[in-house]
């Protein structure tokens, strides 16, 4: 195995997460969207963790910090949507519209 | 084999890591204490949390100056630079915490702000000291999840969670942004420090270039949506507009300067060597921010938008001396850089709380932020009127207050650079910021109060934080000299 079709396979999930996160119209979609992004990078560092020049641990315990980060990151994400639900009654982006400019 | 294990005594984290140690351990102290304590002695936690504040700054302040200390192979470095952000982050968020303390609406902020923004505040201060890829990702995350809630804060309000929710997708997407630019500089430089990396980078500019610019822009990306550069500015005056107004202050100030420091922190090791083929970027970001913070402000009606504009603008002129010095060979040029941004980012802090702080009252008085409500502020609180209008002029940079001296100094940095042209735009996009301040200021001053007549009172404390960032303002203004010697005589990376 190389180290491209790793690098490649984190650039697509990026990407897939990026687009997902500025078209979707669902909230919840949105959110799954970010962490796909963040997952990105974790298997970039893991990647280049194995097959960097001189070979080190470091990625991998830093996708360990970003994945417990995440965790709490998607938790208050959750929350504040949750509070958004109970007042506007939606999960819909369209809806995200008091204020304007 | 004596020295083959080393033991990790508290002293040795005390001693890097001491202010920090304060903040967050005291913040998890207040969360237990807060659980715990009856409703009607609740409000004793924000004091406590005061108290934190002020014993981590007396403990920063002590060391001020000391030698270079690591800690963790060095995952955290305790320099001047970091120590002064610090200072910076610690003074704002005591500010900001007397601010909500003072601010007993009918809809007042609840409790937990005391300890989610000490929780906030220790990250923006490991961010200011962290040399680890990982120190600092974590740091600013802290930061980040941190201020979301608090954005969030007001449960009952439709604008709170709406600004809480906006935050928290294009913080998080600016996050992961970040993260992803950071994977590619681990991968290059084979560390997650940022000292390593810098050194291995050496001989890597020519082979990987290509993947060290792709680095810098999600990087840069990042940032400038954590700071409200301009292209990626269009969240600011929502996430502004939707949060409980010391909140605001808060996002405004400490935010702001924490990712700041990353910006620098990180910009300066890791690509200063080969500025001169992106420095020219900064520089055309800093100037479409100050033009677009500033011409965005004047069609706003409601005052927490247009302070939002302009606080975008202010981040135009904290931008500018990076991007006038960064090309430059001559060390001191580079010191005379950071030290502009550290004054500014002190008068930026006493000006933008004080008008906040002032905001805050008036908008309780007549439940709306409209510059409307500030029409015959004069007769109704000649206090609050004259301060009001101290903060605005400092902010436009009127001559005597702490944000002429601030954009004096950023000129003259432009000036030494030779980058004449910046600093025009400078003054240029200033005297525009005169337009919409005076708006405000003609309301306040000339108009008929709409609606009662009545006094409006207010608290000690507000009438205390309103009075310590006047005097701060002043002070800068019309003294600046001693703020200036302390800055001058500090050694930034050690």
């Amino acid at each position: 195995m190389a180290l491209q079709p790793f690098l490649a396979l984190g650039a697509i999930l990026f990407g897939i997460g990026l687009y997902g996160a500025l078209t979707k119209r669902n909230l919840i979609i949105v959110l799954i969207s970010v962490e796909m992004m963040l997952n990105a990078a974790n298997i970039n560092l893991v990647a280049f963790s194995h097959f960097a020049v001189t070979p080190n641990v470091d990625g991998q315990v830093y996708a360990l910090f970003n994945i417990a980060i995440a965790a709490a990151e998607v938790a208050v994400g959750l929350a504040i949507l949750l509070s958004f639900f109970r007042i506007r009654n939606s999960s819909d982006v369209r809806d995200v519209n008091l204020m304007k400019w | 084999m004596a020295n083959a294990l080393q033991f990790l005594t508290f002293s040795d984290v005390w001693r890097s890591m001491g202010p920090e140690i304060i903040v967050i351990g005291g913040a998890f102290l207040i969360m237990l204490v807060e659980l715990f304590l009856p409703a009607s002695l609740k409000r004793v936690s924000p004091w406590l949390a005061v108290l934190a504040l002020v014993a981590s700054a007396t403990v920063l302040v002590i060391r001020l100056g000391a030698a270079v200390t690591t800690y963790s192979t060095p995952a955290y470095i305790v320099d001047d630079f970091g120590s002064i952000f610090k200072l910076i982050i610690l003074i704002a968020t005591l500010l900001v915490i007397l601010l909500a303390i003072a601010d007993r609406s009918a809809e007042s902020l609840p409790y937990e702000y005391s300890y989610l923004v000490l929780f906030a505040t220790g990250g923006a201060m490991v961010i200011s000291s962290g040399v680890d890829l990982v120190t600092l990702y974590v740091g600013l995350e802290l930061l980040s999840i941190a201020s979301y809630i608090l954005v969030a804060l007001y449960r009952k309000s439709a604008r709170s969670a709406e600004g809480g929710l906006k935050y928290l997708i294009i913080g998080s997407i600016a996050s992961a942004c970040i993260l992803y630019g950071l994977s590619f500089l681990y991968g290059v430089g084979g560390s997650t420090n940022l000292g390593q990396i810098g050194v291995n980078l050496q001989s890597g500019w020519t082979n990987y270039s290509g993947i060290l610019y792709l680095s810098l822009g999600f990087v840069l990306v990042g940032i400038g949506v954590k700071v409200s550069v301009v292209p990626f500015h269009l969240w600011t005056p929502d996430v502004y507009e939707g949060a409980p107004t010391p909140v605001t202050a808060y996002l405004a100030v400490v935010s702001k300067a924490a990712v700041l420091a990353f910006f620098l922190r990180v910009f300066v090791w890791i690509y200063g060597q080969k500025f001169g083929q992106w420095g020219d970027i900064i520089a055309w970001l800093s100037v479409i921010t100050m033009i677009v913070g500033n011409i965005g402000a004047l069609p706003q009606r409601n005052v927490k938008r247009i302070l939002a504009y302009s606080s975008v603008g202010q981040v135009g002129y904290l931008l500018l001396p990076f991007a006038a010095v960064g090309s430059s060979t001559l060390l001191n040029d580079m010191w005379q850089a950071l030290s502009s941004i550290a004054f500014y980012l002190f008068a930026y802090m006493f000006m933008t709380i004080g008008a906040f702080a002032v905001l805050a009252k008036v908008a309780e008085a007549r439940a709306s932020e409209d510059i409307d409500a500030f029409a015959g502020l004069y007769r109704r609180s000649p206090f609050l009127a004259g301060m009001m209008a101290l903060f605005l002029l400092s902010l436009a940079g009127l001559p005597l207050t702490a944000g002429f001296f601030g954009k004096f100094m950023i000129f003259l940095v432009a000036f030494n650079a030779g980058q004449y042209w910046l600093g025009v735009i400078l003054f240029a996009t200033s005297a525009i910021a005169f337009y919409y301040y005076f708006g405000i200021l003609r309301a306040m001053f000339t108009r008929e109060p709409a609606g009662d007549q009545e006094r409006v009172r207010s608290s000690p404390t507000l009438v205390v934080v309103v009075a310590l960032c006047a005097l701060g303002t002043l002070a800068l203004g019309i003294a600046p000299s001693p703020l200036m010697d302390v800055l001058n005589g500090l050694h930034w990376f050690g």
